[in-house]
């Protein structure tokens, strides 16, 4: 190997990519030559120095961000574009050509994929809309019907119980509702104190619900019994604190005041506790019905149609209008689509939950209602 | 046709989703892409948008490195059907890369697929740090090399290849490549250090 060829074949060589015969012939030639070898380190600077410059050049580069999203999106739309009509099952090809057709016949050219999936998302929200609403409207029924069964002048325990459990769910259906008027008699103060583990305990509820529970070094206070228990769980437990509106437990001590005391203040406090129903139904129907296993065997029932009546509750089957949201879509720029499809993704997520929610309402309206007909009809 | 039945058969329209794509194979992700299913292109960008970005940076430095890396990506959407999975998809992608790189540099903005509309569609480009000395005069001096020259050097010392997998990029022969990369390191050490000429024969 001569000079030439060995200046040429360095930079390979110290790359790592020299092989065979003239990895061999270069490495004798260094071994020979003095001028080529003291250009293996100018060679070496040189590779390390354009290296560095590169790599300094792209020190802490970030990508932008959000790039990639809008990437995929773009990449998306581009490959349906592309392969969706020849590359895709018959099935599918169908599909494509009748969302052509429909979209002729509504009037409009052929929406893009993306149109699509965006029209298909508003039409969905739409209907779980209309759904949610439908749940509501289909609560109030109930709950008249609940209003109606209740005639002006009855105080009975079961009646009172439909009354305050009506305005329970009322409330959870309508935020702006007023709170009702509070009962002429406040129901009874409750003071109980105990020692437990060797610490001097104090609960008292007030007659508007209020609770202060007094342990060692520190006083909690809460609206409503359910308060306390769910913000101080741990204290509660520590300390053996139990109970629910108008009824407490310290220990082994507790007080309650009566039926009608725990009505009133789950009235004011806005609750409701199932158990009360039920004791309140207990009551009226020991009064109505004197054979006590007779009583019972209604009791139970009614517990069981009220049950069901609370659970079988089916979301309403609405259809998506989707030619309307394509109508509206086809509007759209592709930055207001973009927005359109982050949007409804999320509003989709807080409706889902939403429907969940007013179904399991929808539930308790339906179950009052069969409580409803079930204390009305011995009346 | 009733709208209800329209929207049925839109649902039925849209890809549908199968297995995670997270864990496969290239060949799975190939067929994937092919099939229009988002999390397939999704997966292929996690895991190659960094990279390509950084080769798009190194290339056409900070004005044109986030449209050049989103042209790559839309023009393999575009070539997928040609993808014979000979090369790796890594490969394959950054010779479409080079090829949109050539375009770009002939600013004749064919390269781009998908027009942006305005302003606000522009993506914004986070600079790298600023660099000083001898490493700055060597990289200005990069700038100004023809760029299959250029194109060169990235490819070797940005993103590691061999001369065998550049040639493959680049479609030329291995010792075309290697001629480059000489010719590319002789250029800067003239320009960088003059004095050095001295002694070279």
């Amino acid at each position: 190997m001569k000079c030439p060829d060995a200046r040429e074949a360095l930079d390979p060589w110290l790359d790592g990519e020299l092989e065979g015969e003239e990895r061999a012939a270069l490495e004798i030639h260094l071994a020979r030559c003095g001028d080529c070898t003291r250009q293996i380190d100018e060679r070496r600077t040189l590779g390390a120095d354009v290296r560095d410059a590169l790599r300094r050049s792209l020190e802490g580069l970030e990508p932008p961000a959000g790039a990639r999203t809008r990437l995929v999106d773009e990449m998306v739309v581009l490959s349906r574009k592309r392969f969706l009509l020849p590359a895709r099952v018959a099935a599918a090809a169908v599909a494509v050509v009748t969302i052509g057709l429909v979209a002729y016949a509504l009037g409009f050219s052929r929406p893009t994929p993306q149109q699509v999936e965006v029209a298909l998302r508003l039409g969905e929200r739409e209907a779980r809309e209309v759904q949610i609403r439908r749940l509501r409207e289909g609560a109030r029924q109930d709950l008249r019907f609940v209003r109606d069964a209740l005639e002006p002048d009855r105080v009975d325990p079961a009646a009172a119980a439909l009354a305050v459990a009506a305005s329970h769910v009322e409330r959870a259906l309508d935020p702006h509702v007023p709170p009702p008027a509070a009962p002429a008699a406040p129901a009874g103060r409750l003071i109980v104190s105990g020692v437990v583990n060797g610490s001097p305990v104090e609960l008292v509820q007030s007659a508007d619900g209020h609770v202060r529970l007094a342990v060692p070094g520190r006083t909690l206070e809460a609206p409503s019994m359910a308060d306390l228990l769910r913000r101080h769980a741990d204290v509660c437990r520590a300390y053996a604190v139990e109970g629910g509106e108008g009824h407490v437990r310290v220990g082994d001590q507790s007080a309650a005041v009566d039926l009608r005391g725990r009505l009133d203040l789950l009235w004011r406090t806005g609750r409701w506790e199932e158990g009360v129903q039920w004791e309140a139904a207990r009551a009226w129907m020991e009064a109505v019905v004197p054979d006590a296993q007779e009583a019972e065997r209604r009791l139970k029932e009614l517990q069981e149609r009220v049950a069901r009546a609370a659970q079988s509750v089916p979301v309403p089957a609405v259809k998506p209008d989707v030619s309307a949201a394509l109508r509206h879509v086809k509007r759209m720029t592709r930055e207001e689509l973009e927005e359109a499809r982050g949007r409804v993704d999320q509003e989709m997520r807080r409706l889902e939950e939403q429907l969940r929610e007013m179904q399991e309402w929808r539930g308790r309206a339906q179950g009052l209602r069969a409580f409803a007909e079930g204390v009305r009809k011995r009346n | 046709m009733s709208t209800g039945e329209a929207a049925a058969v839109l649902e039925t329209a849209l890809p549908t989703v199968m297995e995670p794509v997270s864990s496969a194979n290239e060949a799975d992700l190939v067929a994937g892409c092919r099939a229009g299913r988002r999390e397939a292109f999704d997966e292929v960008v996690r895991r190659h948008y960094d990279r390509l970005y950084r080769l798009a940076y190194a290339m056409a430095g900070p004005s044109g490195a986030a449209d050049l890396t989103q042209e790559t990506f839309l023009a393999a959407v575009k070539a997928l059907p040609g993808f014979r999975g000979e090369s790796s998809l890594s490969t394959w992608l950054i010779s479409i890369l080079r090829n949109q790189y050539t375009l770009w540099l002939r600013g004749q903005r064919k390269w781009r697929n998908v027009p942006l509309e305005g302003e606000a569609a522009r993506l914004p480009t986070p600079e790298a740090k600023p660099m000083e000395g001898m490493l700055k005069e060597i990289f200005e001096k990069m700038k100004e090399l023809p760029e299959e020259l250029r194109t060169s050097l990235v490819l070797f010392y940005v993103e590691g290849l061999k001369y065998a997998e550049i040639a493959e990029v680049m479609e030329v022969p291995v010792g075309t490549v290697r001629s480059r990369l000489f010719e590319a390191r002789e250029r800067l050490k003239r320009r960088v250090a003059p004095g050095a000429e001295r002694s070279a024969p």
